[in-house]
């Protein structure tokens, strides 16, 4: 079928003899390959060893404790102090130690990982799970060949770390 | 047949695919909506596109409003419906007005019921076409002439020369009348949905009056010839209601592509889910408008109403044809195109890959958000403005924000840069992107012509995170990659804001603007 509008270079009509048709074709396609550059294929540049410091909006934090880590909403309310934190693991990374002073519910968001608190064994992490803490509880988080995002909700009398 | 003969049928061959080759002739340029000038020029030379400047200026004489459509480039003239409900022809090269529709004494296409820009006179950009041995112009527009005088929708078909009407379809979207949010009466409309011409057939798409209430989304197809809609073609979105086609449908010859709105709730109301439920969905109709297939990434319950607004981009890849569309919500998603035989969507990726469908685990909003445009298919590439990898803490860290996005590339390699567009602001910060030998061109809310050089063709300026919530020290850490971004080759001021496209053809830029402006540029 002839797309009837756009670059339809080949058009519908009475059926000339061959050598007619084949010359049309011919010089129809020589028409249309005065193309400007095509698209295709990877860029395959790579980037300098040393690049000057970029300003983005709030940006991942690495943190000690081997995750990445930015606040996304934070206030107080009688006494209290309400923060939404992303987590982030790469893929295949790990963070140990991690503990927040006040309670926190962990909710993973996208990725699949494990999680080991307070020392014992470790247990599935997947997308959808939630994981409850009380203030000072040790946990780890590995992530499997996804990317792991965790929000983290905090309630504190004080800001938690990390 | 003498060899004179042949030859002489030959360059006139060669005439006419050289004028189709390099025109605009429909909104996108063309049937698969690539937004993709391939025939050379000075817009596609990096080292001629700095010197872009403005050549001439016209505005709207009488009651000028916004252009909410498209201007199309054909038989060197530019064809473009305004705001205040009336389509232009004029001279591209020298901006003088040739004729316009309806003549100054009748009056105007417009609509009793207007609730967004949508509505606002002629809203669908055009496509030129054949019909008998006459060029014309197919549009759609309300015409309150039209049973009820409301200003329900139908096709209007115009001697492309002479502005002369060649036919007028029936009635195809119902305006029965005009109290607000009312699901008593129709609210029916072509809107912002341009015609898609595909072998003797046009093919329209019907939406609502901004959702108040929603309709039940559908396509219609007319015959070219004369306008009459064609009976053994039918597709529409629910059972009830939703499922709008705001978009404009796309076809490759054999498959007709769709994106739909949301069906759940409405201004005033929601529903429960009906059976069949297309909405919030990307599909691939057949030539009767059964369903081939449809993605659907945010079910019933968590349609919030991120309508499909981008419509369609059928790619021609080097690993096959591929259909790459973004959501309202910031998501971008490329499906298989397939054979037309019927069975799932094969979805080639998503971006971000978050996975599909969501679900409410994820925690993510799926709402009224404006990632709107749709993206341009420069072969392998895919241009569009999304939101990229922020979009889950931030729905609006992706406006005025452009990703190029390798289309047949591993999920490691798929963005191929990111820039921040500059005179861009605001969650309509960006029109739709369109390219021409790797030569971006897009206009923004603040009144400019921005052309960017994807970095094969010009140097790249710098680099950034390929996931821009990380900064260039933390990315590869964080597993991601840096990419490159890409130079601004040229950004001219204009008349006005852009939230629609500009047309490319044979070295001349046109656009049409918020203010009422038709501007063409040329390096």
């Amino acid at each position: 079928m002839i797309l009837s509008s756009g670059c339809s270079c080949a058009r519908r009509g009475p059926a000339p003899a061959p050598l007619v048709l084949a010359m049309v074709a011919g010089l129809l396609l020589l028409a249309c390959e005065r193309e400007a550059k095509k698209g295709v294929g990877l860029l395959g540049l790579k980037a300098p060893t040393t690049l000057p410091q970029d300003t983005i909006a709030n940006p991942f934090v690495r943190t000690p404790e081997g995750l990445f880590t930015r606040t996304v909403f934070a206030g107080d309310d009688e006494g209290l102090h309400l923060e939404v934190r992303e987590l982030y693991l790469p893929p295949n990374g790990k963070a140990e130690g991690l503990r927040w002073s006040g309670g926190v519910l962990l909710e993973v968001v996208s990725g699949d990982g494990r999680a080991t608190v307070g020392g014992g064994e470790g247990r599935a992490f997947p997308i959808g799970s939630t994981l409850s803490l009380d203030e000072g509880t040790p946990l780890a988080i590995v992530a499997d060949s996804t990317p792991v995002m965790v929000l983290a909700y905090l309630i504190a009398t004080k800001r938690g770390t990390p | 047949m003498t060899a004179h003969r042949i030859l002489g049928i030959a360059l006139m061959g060669l005439a006419i695919a050289s004028g189709a080759c390099s025109n605009w002739p429909t909104y996108r340029r063309n049937a698969q909506r690539t937004g993709n000038q391939t025939a050379a020029s000075d817009l596609s030379d990096p080292a001629k596109v700095p010197s872009l400047a403005i050549r001439w200026s016209w505005q709207v004489p009488d009651g000028p409003q916004a252009f909410y459509a498209s201007p199309i480039i054909a038989r060197g003239k530019v064809l473009v419906g305004n705001g205040n409900g009336r389509f232009y022809a004029l001279d591209v090269k020298t901006g003088k007005l040739i004729w316009e529709y309806p003549p100054t004494a009748q009056p105007a296409l417009t609509s009793n019921y207007v609730s967004n820009n949508s509505s606002r006179g002629i809203a669908s950009s055009a496509v030129q076409t054949k019909i008998g041995k006459k060029w014309a112009v197919i549009f759609g527009a309300p015409d309150k002439s039209l049973a009820g005088g409301n200003g329900s929708g139908r096709l209007f078909a115009l001697d492309l020369d002479t502005g002369a009407e060649i036919w007028k379809s029936p009635e195809l979207a119902r305006l029965s009348g005009t109290i607000w949010g009312s699901t008593a009466e129709f609210h029916e409309q072509i809107g912002y949905s341009a015609p898609m011409v595909m072998g003797q057939r046009v093919y329209i798409g019907i939406a609502d009056h901004g959702d108040n209430p929603i309709q039940n989304g559908a396509v219609i197809a007319v015959d070219l010839a004369t306008g009459t809609v064609i009976g053994t073609f039918s597709y529409h979105s629910t059972s009830t209601r939703g499922g709008g086609v705001w978009s404009s449908v796309a076809g490759d010859g054999s498959g007709v592509y769709v994106t739909t709105g949301n069906t759940k709730c409405w201004n005033g109301g929601c529903q429960s889910e009906p059976s069949p439920n297309h909405g919030l969905s990307m599909l691939r109709l057949d030539l009767n408008g059964g369903l081939v297939w449809k993605l659907q990434p945010v079910p019933f319950d968590l349609d919030d109403d991120p309508d499909w607004a981008a419509g369609p981009t059928v790619m021609s890849t080097s690993c096959g044809v591929l259909v790459a569309s973004v959501m309202k919500d910031g998501w971008a998603y490329a499906v298989e195109a397939g054979n037309g035989t019927p069975g799932p969507a094969s979805l080639r990726w998503q971006f971000p890959p978050s996975g599909v469908p969501f679900t409410t685990g994820m925690g993510l909003n799926h709402g009224d958000t404006d990632y709107k445009k749709p993206g341009a298919a420069w072969n392998d590439v895919y241009i569009v403005e999304t939101g990229g990898w922020a979009r889950p803490a931030d729905v609006s860290y992706g406006y005025s924000r452009l990703h190029a996005l390798n289309a047949c590339a591993s999920h490691t390699d798929r963005v191929r840069w990111i820039l921040d567009v500059p005179h861009a602001s605001g969650s309509y910060g960006l029109g739709a992107p369109v390219v021409t030998g790797g030569i971006v061109y897009v206009g923004t809310s603040q009144g400019y012509v921005v052309a960017i050089a994807d970095p094969s063709v010009s140097p790249a300026a710098g680099w950034r995170c390929a996931d821009v919530r990380f900064t260039t020290a933390t990315c590869v850490g964080a597993g991601s990659t840096l990419v490159p971004i890409p130079t601004v080759l040229a950004q001219v001021a204009v008349n006005g804001g852009m939230w629609n496209e500009a047309a490319l053809a044979k070295g001349r830029l046109v656009v049409a603007t918020q203010s009422g402006y038709v501007h063409m540029l040329t390096p």
